[in-house]
Protein backbone atom coordinates (compact mmCIF):
# COMPACT_ATOMS: atom_id res chain seq x y z
CA UNK A 1 0.00 0.00 0.00
CA UNK A 2 1.44 2.97 -0.73
CA UNK A 3 1.79 6.05 2.04
CA UNK A 4 -1.81 8.14 2.03
CA UNK A 5 -0.78 11.79 0.67
CA UNK A 6 -1.10 14.96 3.55
CA UNK A 7 -4.77 16.08 3.47
CA UNK A 8 -5.78 19.83 4.65
CA UNK A 9 -7.90 19.64 7.72
CA UNK A 10 -11.11 20.05 6.11
CA UNK A 11 -14.27 17.91 6.22
CA UNK A 12 -13.13 16.44 3.12
CA UNK A 13 -10.21 14.86 4.48
CA UNK A 14 -12.24 11.51 5.52
CA UNK A 15 -13.03 11.00 1.79
CA UNK A 16 -9.22 10.95 1.47
CA UNK A 17 -8.61 8.67 3.70
CA UNK A 18 -11.41 6.78 2.45
CA UNK A 19 -9.90 4.23 0.10
CA UNK A 20 -7.22 2.76 3.16
CA UNK A 21 -9.55 2.11 5.39
CA UNK A 22 -12.51 0.69 3.16
CA UNK A 23 -10.30 -2.15 1.78
CA UNK A 24 -9.15 -2.32 5.45
CA UNK A 25 -12.59 -2.70 6.26
CA UNK A 26 -13.98 -5.33 3.34
CA UNK A 27 -10.56 -7.17 4.32
CA UNK A 28 -11.02 -6.84 8.27
CA UNK A 29 -14.89 -7.87 7.44
CA UNK A 30 -14.38 -10.85 5.72
CA UNK A 31 -11.53 -12.25 7.87
CA UNK A 32 -13.98 -12.33 10.47
CA UNK A 33 -16.43 -14.43 8.93
CA UNK A 34 -13.74 -16.45 7.73
CA UNK A 35 -12.92 -19.27 10.72
CA UNK A 36 -9.39 -19.48 9.77
CA UNK A 37 -7.87 -16.31 11.03
CA UNK A 38 -6.10 -16.49 13.95
CA UNK A 39 -5.97 -13.73 16.79
CA UNK A 40 -2.56 -13.06 16.35
CA UNK A 41 -2.50 -12.78 12.56
CA UNK A 42 -5.54 -10.51 13.37
CA UNK A 43 -3.63 -8.87 16.35
CA UNK A 44 -0.31 -7.83 14.33
CA UNK A 45 -2.51 -6.83 11.09
CA UNK A 46 -4.48 -4.06 12.93
CA UNK A 47 -1.01 -3.26 15.26
CA UNK A 48 0.85 -2.69 11.61
CA UNK A 49 -2.35 -1.20 10.22
CA UNK A 50 -1.85 1.70 12.85
CA UNK A 51 1.44 2.47 12.41
CA UNK A 52 1.19 5.76 10.62
CA UNK A 53 1.35 9.17 11.30
CA UNK A 54 -0.72 11.14 13.94
CA UNK A 55 -2.29 13.09 10.85
CA UNK A 56 -3.52 9.89 9.04
CA UNK A 57 -4.38 8.22 12.66
CA UNK A 58 -6.62 11.38 12.98
CA UNK A 59 -7.94 10.84 9.28
CA UNK A 60 -8.87 7.09 10.11
CA UNK A 61 -10.62 8.40 13.36
CA UNK A 62 -13.07 10.59 11.20
CA UNK A 63 -13.02 8.19 8.33
CA UNK A 64 -14.26 5.19 10.87
CA UNK A 65 -17.02 7.66 12.87
CA UNK A 66 -18.02 8.95 9.23
CA UNK A 67 -18.48 5.60 7.43
CA UNK A 68 -19.65 3.70 10.95
CA UNK A 69 -16.91 1.00 10.79
CA UNK A 70 -17.10 0.49 14.73
CA UNK A 71 -13.59 -2.00 14.55
CA UNK A 72 -11.85 0.69 13.36
CA UNK A 73 -12.86 3.05 15.13
CA UNK A 74 -12.33 1.32 18.53
CA UNK A 75 -8.91 0.39 17.17
CA UNK A 76 -8.20 3.31 16.04
CA UNK A 77 -8.93 5.82 19.15
CA UNK A 78 -7.29 2.57 21.54
CA UNK A 79 -3.93 3.90 19.42
CA UNK A 80 -4.56 7.25 20.56
CA UNK A 81 -5.61 6.10 24.24
CA UNK A 82 -2.11 4.57 24.09
CA UNK A 83 -0.31 7.48 23.15
CA UNK A 84 -1.80 9.63 26.18
CA UNK A 85 -1.36 6.69 28.62
CA UNK A 86 1.45 6.77 31.16
CA UNK A 87 2.56 10.46 29.55
CA UNK A 88 2.48 13.68 31.95
CA UNK A 89 0.45 16.53 30.48
CA UNK A 90 3.49 18.22 29.20
CA UNK A 91 4.36 15.06 27.62
CA UNK A 92 1.47 14.65 25.93
CA UNK A 93 0.99 18.33 24.70
CA UNK A 94 4.13 17.68 22.70
CA UNK A 95 2.89 14.32 21.30
CA UNK A 96 -0.41 16.33 20.09
CA UNK A 97 0.88 19.72 19.80
CA UNK A 98 -1.60 20.99 22.42
CA UNK A 99 -1.23 24.38 23.71
CA UNK A 100 -1.23 25.14 27.17
CA UNK A 101 -2.86 28.31 27.45
CA UNK A 102 -4.07 27.96 31.00
CA UNK A 103 -2.63 30.72 32.81
CA UNK A 104 -0.58 30.26 35.98
CA UNK A 105 -3.48 30.80 38.34
CA UNK A 106 -6.22 28.73 35.97
CA UNK A 107 -3.74 25.33 36.41
CA UNK A 108 -3.02 25.79 40.25
CA UNK A 109 -7.43 26.26 40.22
CA UNK A 110 -7.28 22.98 38.04
CA UNK A 111 -5.25 21.57 39.80
CA UNK A 112 -7.21 22.23 43.33
CA UNK A 113 -10.32 21.31 42.21
CA UNK A 114 -9.72 18.04 41.40
CA UNK A 115 -6.89 17.27 44.24
CA UNK A 116 -8.28 14.02 44.27
CA UNK A 117 -7.56 12.88 41.51
CA UNK A 118 -4.19 12.78 41.59
CA UNK A 119 -4.04 11.49 45.12
CA UNK B 1 -6.68 18.97 -3.34
CA UNK B 2 -3.72 21.40 -4.23
CA UNK B 3 -1.20 19.68 -6.04
CA UNK B 4 0.35 23.43 -6.14
CA UNK B 5 2.01 23.44 -3.30
CA UNK B 6 5.24 21.70 -2.71
CA UNK B 7 4.68 18.41 -0.34
CA UNK B 8 7.25 19.32 2.01
CA UNK B 9 5.31 22.90 3.11
CA UNK B 10 1.80 21.12 3.61
CA UNK B 11 3.53 18.66 5.81
CA UNK B 12 4.91 21.04 8.29
CA UNK B 13 1.67 23.22 8.89
CA UNK B 14 -0.30 19.88 8.84
CA UNK B 15 2.47 18.04 11.70
CA UNK B 16 2.13 21.39 13.95
CA UNK B 17 -1.85 21.57 13.79
CA UNK B 18 -3.33 20.49 17.25
CA UNK B 19 -5.45 18.12 15.49
CA UNK B 20 -7.18 16.13 18.75
CA UNK B 21 -8.40 19.35 20.28
CA UNK B 22 -10.16 19.65 17.71
CA UNK B 23 -12.10 16.52 16.92
CA UNK B 24 -15.73 16.21 17.49
CA UNK B 25 -16.69 15.71 21.37
CA UNK B 26 -17.90 12.42 20.50
CA UNK B 27 -14.41 11.36 19.25
CA UNK B 28 -12.49 12.78 22.39
CA UNK B 29 -15.33 11.23 24.49
CA UNK B 30 -14.50 7.90 23.01
CA UNK B 31 -10.58 8.31 22.98
CA UNK B 32 -11.27 9.50 27.00
CA UNK B 33 -13.12 6.22 27.69
CA UNK B 34 -10.33 4.30 25.90
CA UNK B 35 -7.82 5.53 29.17
CA UNK B 36 -7.65 4.51 32.84
CA UNK B 37 -10.26 6.53 34.23
CA UNK B 38 -7.81 8.27 36.30
CA UNK B 39 -5.09 9.30 33.69
CA UNK B 40 -8.70 10.78 31.72
CA UNK B 41 -9.25 12.45 34.77
CA UNK B 42 -5.81 13.85 34.38
CA UNK B 43 -6.41 15.31 30.84
CA UNK B 44 -7.75 17.97 32.71
CA UNK B 45 -4.57 19.73 33.09
CA UNK B 46 -3.94 19.64 29.27
CA UNK B 47 -5.73 22.93 28.33
CA UNK B 48 -9.05 24.69 28.58
CA UNK B 49 -10.31 22.99 25.82
CA UNK B 50 -9.70 19.29 27.94
CA UNK B 51 -10.60 21.07 31.17
CA UNK B 52 -13.70 19.67 31.63
CA UNK B 53 -13.81 16.73 28.74
CA UNK B 54 -13.56 13.81 31.35
CA UNK B 55 -16.82 15.29 33.35
CA UNK B 56 -18.86 14.33 30.10
CA UNK B 57 -17.40 11.11 29.15
CA UNK B 58 -20.14 8.46 28.88
CA UNK B 59 -18.55 5.24 29.38
CA UNK B 60 -16.79 4.94 33.24
CA UNK B 61 -15.26 2.09 33.80
CA UNK B 62 -13.68 2.20 37.81
CA UNK B 63 -11.10 -0.66 38.46
CA UNK B 64 -9.58 -1.29 42.38
CA UNK B 65 -6.54 -2.94 40.90
CA UNK B 66 -5.41 0.44 39.04
CA UNK B 67 -5.24 1.98 42.79
CA UNK B 68 -3.09 -0.82 44.16
CA UNK B 69 -0.02 1.05 45.91
CA UNK B 70 1.61 -1.91 46.63
CA UNK B 71 0.71 -0.46 50.72
CA UNK B 72 -1.53 -1.28 52.64
CA UNK B 73 -4.70 -2.23 51.07
CA UNK B 74 -7.25 -0.66 53.31
CA UNK B 75 -5.95 2.73 52.32
CA UNK B 76 -5.84 1.66 48.47
CA UNK B 77 -10.10 0.82 49.59
CA UNK B 78 -10.19 4.12 50.93
CA UNK B 79 -8.63 5.88 47.44
CA UNK B 80 -10.63 4.28 45.41
CA UNK B 81 -13.96 4.75 47.35
CA UNK B 82 -13.07 8.27 47.33
CA UNK B 83 -11.72 8.93 43.63
CA UNK B 84 -15.27 7.31 42.43
CA UNK B 85 -17.74 9.61 44.83
CA UNK B 86 -15.80 12.34 43.86
CA UNK B 87 -15.84 12.04 39.79
CA UNK B 88 -20.00 10.83 40.01
CA UNK B 89 -19.99 14.16 42.08
CA UNK B 90 -18.30 16.33 39.21
CA UNK B 91 -19.48 14.55 36.59
CA UNK B 92 -22.24 16.55 34.00
CA UNK B 93 -23.81 14.65 31.72
CA UNK B 94 -25.32 11.34 30.87
CA UNK B 95 -24.26 8.24 31.91
CA UNK B 96 -24.50 5.53 29.55
CA UNK B 97 -22.56 2.62 30.56
CA UNK B 98 -20.89 2.57 34.26
CA UNK B 99 -18.65 -0.94 34.75
CA UNK B 100 -16.78 -1.73 38.19
CA UNK B 101 -13.84 -4.17 39.02
CA UNK B 102 -13.72 -4.70 42.74
CA UNK B 103 -12.95 -8.80 42.38
CA UNK B 104 -10.58 -9.29 44.21
CA UNK B 105 -11.31 -6.72 47.46
CA UNK B 106 -14.40 -6.91 49.48
CA UNK B 107 -15.89 -3.06 50.03
CA UNK B 108 -19.05 -2.37 48.30
CA UNK B 109 -21.12 -4.19 51.22
CA UNK B 110 -20.27 -2.13 53.72
CA UNK B 111 -20.46 2.09 53.81
CA UNK B 112 -23.18 2.19 51.38
CA UNK B 113 -21.19 3.70 48.09
CA UNK B 114 -22.80 1.00 46.31
CA UNK B 115 -26.17 2.95 46.90
CA UNK B 116 -25.32 6.06 46.76
CA UNK B 117 -23.84 5.93 42.84
CA UNK B 118 -26.84 3.54 41.71
CA UNK B 119 -29.01 6.12 43.10
CA UNK B 120 -26.71 8.65 41.08
CA UNK B 121 -26.70 6.38 38.20
CA UNK B 122 -30.97 5.92 38.08
CA UNK B 123 -31.03 9.88 37.42
CA UNK B 124 -28.54 9.41 34.19
CA UNK B 125 -30.07 7.47 31.61
CA UNK B 126 -28.21 4.38 32.38
CA UNK B 127 -27.83 1.72 29.95
CA UNK B 128 -25.91 -0.68 30.88
CA UNK B 129 -24.40 -1.67 34.43
CA UNK B 130 -21.64 -4.07 34.98
CA UNK B 131 -20.80 -4.44 39.15
CA UNK B 132 -18.00 -7.11 38.79
CA UNK B 133 -17.59 -7.68 42.76
CA UNK B 134 -16.62 -10.04 44.91
CA UNK B 135 -18.31 -12.77 45.70
CA UNK B 136 -17.64 -12.56 49.48
CA UNK B 137 -18.88 -9.01 49.06
CA UNK B 138 -22.60 -10.15 49.27
CA UNK B 139 -25.00 -7.06 49.16
CA UNK B 140 -28.96 -6.81 48.90
CA UNK B 141 -30.03 -5.22 45.01
CA UNK B 142 -30.69 -1.25 45.82
CA UNK B 143 -34.30 -0.59 45.15
CA UNK B 144 -33.05 2.64 43.09
CA UNK B 145 -31.31 -0.06 41.08
CA UNK B 146 -35.55 -0.49 39.88
CA UNK B 147 -35.62 2.85 39.01
CA UNK B 148 -32.72 2.69 36.13
CA UNK B 149 -35.64 2.70 33.33
CA UNK B 150 -33.34 2.39 29.89
CA UNK B 151 -31.00 -0.35 31.08
CA UNK B 152 -30.20 -2.42 28.29
CA UNK B 153 -27.54 -5.01 29.95
CA UNK B 154 -26.93 -5.82 33.07
CA UNK B 155 -24.22 -7.76 34.74
CA UNK B 156 -24.06 -8.51 38.54
CA UNK B 157 -22.69 -10.44 41.39
CA UNK B 158 -23.10 -11.69 44.74
CA UNK B 159 -25.87 -10.13 45.17
CA UNK B 160 -29.62 -11.16 46.56
CA UNK B 161 -33.00 -10.64 44.98
CA UNK B 162 -36.04 -10.64 47.54
CA UNK B 163 -39.69 -10.27 46.32
CA UNK B 164 -40.35 -7.70 48.34
CA UNK B 165 -38.17 -4.77 46.79
CA UNK B 166 -39.24 -5.83 43.08
CA UNK B 167 -41.49 -3.26 41.24
CA UNK B 168 -44.56 -4.51 39.87
CA UNK B 169 -44.63 -5.89 36.55
CA UNK B 170 -45.99 -3.13 35.14
CA UNK B 171 -42.92 -1.16 35.90
CA UNK B 172 -39.82 -3.13 34.70
CA UNK B 173 -36.74 -2.92 32.50
CA UNK B 174 -38.67 -2.15 28.96
CA UNK B 175 -35.51 -2.19 27.00
CA UNK B 176 -33.56 -4.72 28.99
CA UNK B 177 -32.23 -7.43 26.38
CA UNK B 178 -29.72 -9.51 28.67
CA UNK B 179 -29.32 -9.93 31.97
CA UNK B 180 -26.03 -11.96 33.25
CA UNK B 181 -25.87 -12.88 37.08
CA UNK B 182 -23.70 -14.74 39.18
CA UNK B 183 -23.40 -15.80 42.35
CA UNK B 184 -26.99 -14.61 43.14
CA UNK B 185 -29.34 -15.37 46.06
CA UNK B 186 -33.10 -15.64 44.82
CA UNK B 187 -35.32 -15.27 47.39
CA UNK B 188 -38.90 -16.92 46.74
CA UNK B 189 -40.06 -16.51 43.07
CA UNK B 190 -38.39 -12.65 42.27
CA UNK B 191 -36.44 -13.85 39.25
CA UNK B 192 -39.41 -15.15 37.54
CA UNK B 193 -41.28 -11.68 38.51
CA UNK B 194 -37.90 -10.29 37.59
CA UNK B 195 -37.89 -11.48 33.61
CA UNK B 196 -42.18 -11.27 33.64
CA UNK B 197 -41.28 -7.23 33.82
CA UNK B 198 -38.57 -7.65 31.26
CA UNK B 199 -41.02 -7.72 28.36
CA UNK B 200 -37.26 -7.55 25.91
CA UNK B 201 -35.07 -10.17 27.72
CA UNK B 202 -33.38 -12.44 25.25
CA UNK B 203 -30.44 -13.70 27.10
CA UNK B 204 -30.90 -14.66 30.29
CA UNK B 205 -27.35 -16.30 31.90
CA UNK B 206 -27.29 -17.31 35.61
CA UNK B 207 -23.78 -18.90 37.16
CA UNK B 208 -24.07 -19.83 41.03
CA UNK B 209 -27.71 -19.89 41.23
CA UNK B 210 -28.73 -20.31 44.92
CA UNK B 211 -32.71 -20.58 45.23
CA UNK B 212 -34.48 -23.30 47.47
CA UNK B 213 -37.85 -21.35 46.56
CA UNK B 214 -39.76 -21.79 43.41
CA UNK B 215 -38.79 -20.64 40.63
CA UNK B 216 -41.06 -19.84 37.99
CA UNK B 217 -39.62 -18.18 34.63
CA UNK B 218 -42.06 -18.03 31.80
CA UNK B 219 -41.10 -15.76 28.10
CA UNK B 220 -41.61 -15.55 24.42
CA UNK B 221 -38.72 -13.53 24.14
CA UNK B 222 -35.44 -16.00 25.37
CA UNK B 223 -33.77 -16.26 22.81
CA UNK B 224 -30.45 -17.97 25.09
CA UNK B 225 -30.95 -19.31 28.62
CA UNK B 226 -27.94 -20.28 31.16
CA UNK B 227 -28.99 -21.55 34.49
CA UNK B 228 -26.67 -23.18 36.27
CA UNK B 229 -26.83 -23.43 40.21
CA UNK B 230 -28.14 -25.02 43.12
CA UNK B 231 -32.37 -25.08 43.16
CA UNK B 232 -34.93 -27.09 44.45
CA UNK B 233 -37.85 -26.29 42.47
CA UNK B 234 -37.51 -25.04 38.33
CA UNK B 235 -40.25 -24.35 36.16
CA UNK B 236 -39.45 -23.17 32.59
CA UNK B 237 -41.21 -22.15 29.76
CA UNK B 238 -39.34 -20.86 27.06
CA UNK B 239 -40.45 -22.08 23.48
CA UNK B 240 -38.47 -19.95 21.26
CA UNK B 241 -35.17 -20.36 22.88
CA UNK B 242 -32.27 -21.07 20.79
CA UNK B 243 -29.86 -22.39 23.04
CA UNK B 244 -30.26 -23.77 26.23
CA UNK B 245 -27.91 -24.39 29.40
CA UNK B 246 -29.24 -26.15 32.46
CA UNK B 247 -26.51 -27.39 35.18
CA UNK B 248 -27.38 -28.28 38.41
CA UNK B 249 -24.97 -28.65 41.20
CA UNK B 250 -25.50 -30.63 44.51
CA UNK B 251 -25.83 -28.41 47.90
CA UNK B 252 -22.66 -29.71 49.59
CA UNK B 253 -24.75 -30.48 52.51
CA UNK B 254 -26.42 -33.04 50.75
CA UNK B 255 -22.77 -34.71 48.88
CA UNK B 256 -23.40 -38.95 49.22
CA UNK B 257 -27.26 -38.64 49.06
CA UNK B 258 -28.55 -40.53 46.75
CA UNK B 259 -30.25 -38.86 44.91
CA UNK B 260 -31.15 -35.01 44.55
CA UNK B 261 -34.69 -33.82 45.30
CA UNK B 262 -35.19 -31.67 42.62
CA UNK B 263 -38.56 -30.59 40.25
CA UNK B 264 -38.06 -29.63 37.24
CA UNK B 265 -40.30 -29.33 34.54
CA UNK B 266 -38.03 -31.44 32.09
CA UNK B 267 -40.12 -32.76 29.80
CA UNK B 268 -42.55 -30.44 28.75
CA UNK B 269 -39.91 -27.81 28.92
CA UNK B 270 -38.23 -29.66 26.10
CA UNK B 271 -41.23 -30.94 24.23
CA UNK B 272 -42.04 -26.55 23.85
CA UNK B 273 -38.72 -26.08 22.26
CA UNK B 274 -39.15 -25.91 18.68
CA UNK B 275 -36.17 -23.84 16.83
CA UNK B 276 -33.70 -24.44 19.49
CA UNK B 277 -30.21 -24.86 18.27
CA UNK B 278 -27.89 -26.01 21.30
CA UNK B 279 -28.90 -27.88 24.42
CA UNK B 280 -27.06 -28.56 27.33
CA UNK B 281 -27.23 -30.28 30.38
CA UNK B 282 -25.02 -30.49 33.16
CA UNK B 283 -24.46 -31.55 36.60
CA UNK B 284 -27.39 -33.50 38.29
CA UNK B 285 -30.13 -32.33 35.92
CA UNK B 286 -30.75 -35.60 33.94
CA UNK B 287 -31.64 -36.97 37.70
CA UNK B 288 -34.83 -34.79 37.16
CA UNK B 289 -35.95 -36.84 34.17
CA UNK B 290 -39.18 -39.01 34.89
CA UNK B 291 -39.45 -42.37 34.60
CA UNK B 292 -41.77 -42.45 31.42
CA UNK B 293 -39.72 -39.80 29.62
CA UNK B 294 -42.37 -39.39 26.22
CA UNK B 295 -40.47 -36.86 24.75
CA UNK B 296 -43.41 -35.38 22.06
CA UNK B 297 -46.81 -36.96 21.44
CA UNK B 298 -46.27 -36.17 18.00
CA UNK B 299 -43.86 -36.57 15.94
CA UNK B 300 -42.09 -33.28 15.89
CA UNK B 301 -38.57 -33.04 15.49
CA UNK B 302 -35.68 -30.73 16.31
CA UNK B 303 -34.81 -29.79 13.13
CA UNK B 304 -32.35 -27.07 13.99
CA UNK B 305 -30.69 -28.68 16.50
CA UNK B 306 -27.14 -28.94 15.94
CA UNK B 307 -25.36 -29.80 19.21
CA UNK B 308 -25.82 -31.41 22.30
CA UNK B 309 -23.85 -32.00 25.74
CA UNK B 310 -24.80 -34.18 28.27
CA UNK B 311 -23.54 -35.06 31.61
CA UNK B 312 -24.96 -38.68 31.92
CA UNK B 313 -24.94 -41.96 33.05
CA UNK B 314 -25.73 -44.34 30.44
CA UNK B 315 -26.27 -47.36 32.53
CA UNK B 316 -29.32 -45.79 33.76
CA UNK B 317 -32.07 -46.63 32.07
CA UNK B 318 -33.88 -43.63 32.34
CA UNK B 319 -31.24 -41.22 31.22
CA UNK B 320 -30.27 -43.74 28.75
CA UNK B 321 -34.26 -43.38 27.54
CA UNK B 322 -33.98 -40.00 27.20
CA UNK B 323 -30.66 -39.22 25.21
CA UNK B 324 -32.07 -41.62 22.69
CA UNK B 325 -34.89 -39.76 22.56
CA UNK B 326 -33.15 -36.61 22.29
CA UNK B 327 -31.01 -38.18 19.17
CA UNK B 328 -34.37 -39.85 17.68
CA UNK B 329 -35.54 -36.30 17.23
CA UNK B 330 -32.31 -34.29 16.18
CA UNK B 331 -32.06 -35.30 12.44
CA UNK B 332 -29.31 -32.97 11.46
CA UNK B 333 -27.30 -33.39 14.84
CA UNK B 334 -23.27 -32.12 13.99
CA UNK B 335 -21.45 -32.13 17.37
CA UNK B 336 -22.31 -33.89 20.94
CA UNK B 337 -20.24 -34.37 23.78
CA UNK B 338 -21.18 -36.23 26.68
CA UNK B 339 -19.87 -36.39 30.35
CA UNK B 340 -19.70 -39.80 31.68
CA UNK B 341 -21.04 -40.68 35.25
CA UNK B 342 -21.19 -44.11 36.61
CA UNK B 343 -23.43 -42.88 39.82
CA UNK B 344 -25.51 -45.66 40.62
CA UNK B 345 -23.00 -48.64 40.47
CA UNK B 346 -25.99 -51.27 42.53
CA UNK B 347 -28.05 -50.71 38.98
CA UNK B 348 -27.84 -54.32 36.71
CA UNK B 349 -26.06 -54.28 33.59
CA UNK B 350 -28.53 -52.25 31.17
CA UNK B 351 -28.58 -54.32 27.59
CA UNK B 352 -30.43 -51.09 26.38
CA UNK B 353 -27.85 -49.65 23.64
CA UNK B 354 -27.91 -53.28 22.46
CA UNK B 355 -31.28 -54.10 22.13
CA UNK B 356 -32.70 -51.08 19.89
CA UNK B 357 -33.43 -51.36 16.22
CA UNK B 358 -30.46 -50.53 14.14
CA UNK B 359 -32.99 -49.76 11.29
CA UNK B 360 -32.92 -46.61 11.93
CA UNK B 361 -29.43 -44.51 11.70
CA UNK B 362 -29.89 -42.01 14.19
CA UNK B 363 -26.70 -40.86 14.23
CA UNK B 364 -27.05 -39.58 9.89
CA UNK B 365 -25.01 -35.78 10.23
CA UNK B 366 -23.11 -36.49 13.27
CA UNK B 367 -19.06 -35.31 12.43
CA UNK B 368 -17.26 -35.04 15.76
CA UNK B 369 -18.31 -36.78 19.05
CA UNK B 370 -16.10 -36.29 22.51
CA UNK B 371 -17.21 -38.48 24.97
CA UNK B 372 -15.36 -37.29 28.47
CA UNK B 373 -14.52 -39.19 31.78
CA UNK B 374 -14.78 -42.81 29.63
CA UNK B 375 -14.38 -46.07 31.89
CA UNK B 376 -15.14 -48.85 29.16
CA UNK B 377 -17.80 -49.61 31.21
CA UNK B 378 -20.41 -52.20 30.08
CA UNK B 379 -22.70 -49.21 28.77
CA UNK B 380 -20.33 -46.93 27.68
CA UNK B 381 -18.81 -49.73 24.98
CA UNK B 382 -22.50 -50.65 24.44
CA UNK B 383 -23.12 -46.55 23.49
CA UNK B 384 -20.12 -46.62 21.33
CA UNK B 385 -20.74 -49.33 19.45
CA UNK B 386 -24.40 -48.18 18.65
CA UNK B 387 -22.55 -45.01 18.19
CA UNK B 388 -20.34 -45.96 15.33
CA UNK B 389 -22.55 -48.19 13.83
CA UNK B 390 -24.98 -45.49 12.85
CA UNK B 391 -22.82 -42.24 12.30
CA UNK B 392 -22.19 -42.62 8.32
CA UNK B 393 -20.38 -39.41 8.73
CA UNK B 394 -18.61 -39.76 11.31
CA UNK B 395 -14.91 -37.53 11.29
CA UNK B 396 -13.33 -37.42 14.59
CA UNK B 397 -14.50 -39.09 17.65
CA UNK B 398 -12.37 -38.11 21.19
CA UNK B 399 -12.05 -40.27 23.94
CA UNK B 400 -11.01 -38.60 27.43
CA UNK B 401 -10.35 -41.14 30.21
CA UNK B 402 -7.91 -41.44 33.08
CA UNK B 403 -6.19 -44.66 31.62
CA UNK B 404 -7.77 -47.59 30.08
CA UNK B 405 -6.74 -51.42 30.86
CA UNK B 406 -6.69 -53.51 27.95
CA UNK B 407 -9.54 -55.10 27.53
CA UNK B 408 -10.95 -52.36 26.71
CA UNK B 409 -8.81 -51.40 24.26
CA UNK B 410 -9.09 -54.35 22.31
CA UNK B 411 -12.84 -53.95 22.72
CA UNK B 412 -13.10 -50.25 21.57
CA UNK B 413 -10.61 -51.51 18.11
CA UNK B 414 -12.94 -54.49 17.73
CA UNK B 415 -15.66 -52.17 16.83
CA UNK B 416 -17.22 -51.72 13.40
CA UNK B 417 -17.44 -48.20 11.75
CA UNK B 418 -20.03 -46.89 9.23
CA UNK B 419 -17.89 -43.95 8.56
CA UNK B 420 -14.49 -45.00 7.06
CA UNK B 421 -13.33 -40.97 7.66
CA UNK B 422 -13.28 -41.79 11.38
CA UNK B 423 -10.56 -41.23 13.50
CA UNK B 424 -10.87 -42.04 16.90
CA UNK B 425 -8.37 -39.82 19.35
CA UNK B 426 -8.00 -41.45 22.72
CA UNK B 427 -6.83 -38.58 25.22
CA UNK B 428 -5.82 -38.50 28.31
CA UNK B 429 -7.85 -35.81 30.53
CA UNK B 430 -5.31 -33.36 31.68
CA UNK B 431 -7.32 -30.45 31.25
CA UNK B 432 -10.68 -29.27 32.17
CA UNK B 433 -13.24 -29.04 29.51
Amino acid sequence: MTAPTMTSRSPTSTQRSSPRSLSTARSTSSTSTAAAAPAEDLKSFDAEFVKVDRATLFDLILAANYLNIKGLLDLTCQTVADMIKDNTPEEIRKIFNIKNDFTPEEEAEVRKENQWAFE
Amino acid sequence: MDHGSSPTKICKSVVDEDIISNLPEALRDKILCCLPIKEAVGTCLLSRTWRYTWGSMTELMFRRADFASGNDSADDDRRFLKFTDMFLFLHNGPILKFCLNTVANEMVSTGGHLYRWMLMLSRNKIKEIQLQTSIRDSYKVPSSFFSCDELEYVYLRACVFTSLHLPPPSKGFKQLHTLRLEYVTVEGNSLGDLVASCPNLEKLNIRGLCSQSNINIRSTKFKVLKIEGWFTHLNLHAPYLTSVWIGLELNSDTVGASTTRCNFNLSPFIASLSDVETIRFHGHILECVEREFLILKQPKLFNRLTEISLEINLGDLKEANFALCLFQHAPNLRFFKLKLISRNSMVPRVHFWESIDRDVCLFQNVEVVGLFDFTGSFAELGFLKFLLEGAPVLRKLGIIDKGLDRNVLKNLLKLRRASKDAEILILEACFPH
